[in-house]
């Protein structure tokens, strides 16, 4: 039986199981470069820090952002005067009665 | 399927020896992965390769590990790098190589032209779940598909590794 004949007998089904098996088998990659995965890892790491840093920077200043965010939103100052405006006419206005 | 929480947690608080463990664990399946896109030029590989583990210690933090593993994670986002190298550049490099298995020389050579004859996506498709042993959904989360489109995608592949075998 030749090398095709085998593998086609194999996978004639080509059921999930025959499938992993030929994979396990016959199918294999060339390795990675030492080199190159050398300089990705300290690329990978490098960005670890920073992103440690980063963060560490980064979230004294978003409270400090919500904070000014807060304080300087009108909107619920001016309806609370609104409110208050009109709840002391209307108490102006029972005395008057 | 979850991701490992403590492992997970370890990454996300920036844990130098847990990046590098996971980073040993896995760049060589990425480095195989990126290959089977038909990507062969060493340059390009290294590029996709860099760009998806710089990427990923920020992509982590938004991570939950609910619904995917870690594993799915890394192929996930090493098939957008993949992508956006697509489109900087046209797909005409060569198909990859793969190394004949010494106790099965013939049968290896007649596996890995058949692949290389097929479409990139039924290729990745069929060694993403036979090869790198994924689930239909983990594969249609890492290609960006359905999971009846992956079912259908792992179908037709089945079919054509057939007739070319």
């Amino acid at each position: 039986m030749t090398g095709s004949q085998a593998i086609y007998s194999m996978t004639k089904l080509l059921d999930d199981q025959k499938l992993h098996k030929l994979f396990r088998e016959h199918w294999s990659y060339v390795a990675m470069p030492e080199d190159m995965r050398k300089r990705i890892q300290y690329q990978m790491l490098s960005e670890v820090a920073l992103t440690l840093q980063t963060n560490a920077a980064e979230r004294p200043r978003h409270v400090g952002h919500r904070w000014q965010a807060k304080s300087l939103s009108i909107g619920p100052i001016l309806w609370f005067l609104i409110a208050g405006a009109g709840i002391l006419m209307l108490l102006l206005a029972l005395i008057q009665i | 399927m979850k991701a490992d929480k403590r492992l997970l947690r370890r990454l996300q608080e920036g844990d130098q020896a847990t990046w590098t463990q996971f980073y040993n664990d896995w760049v060589q399946p990425l480095y195989n992965f990126i290959r089977s896109n038909g990507i062969s030029n060493p340059d390009d590989i290294e590029e996709i390769l860099s760009d998806t583990w710089i990427a990923a210690p920020r992509a982590i933090e938004n991570f939950d590990g609910q619904n995917a593993t870690l594993k799915t994670f890394l192929f996930t986002l090493a098939r957008r790098k993949i992508a956006d190298h697509w489109r900087r550049h046209k797909p005409t490099e060569d198909l990859p190589d793969a190394i004949p298995v010494s106790h099965s020389p013939d049968e290896s050579l007649i596996m890995q032209e058949a692949l290389a004859q097929m479409p990139d996506h039924e290729r990745q498709v069929l060694i993403l779940r036979y090869y790198e042993e994924f689930s239909v959904s983990e594969i249609a989360e890492i290609m960006g598909r359905t999971y009846k489109g992956t079912e259908s995608l792992l179908s037709r592949a089945r079919k054509r590794l057939g007739e070319y075998l």
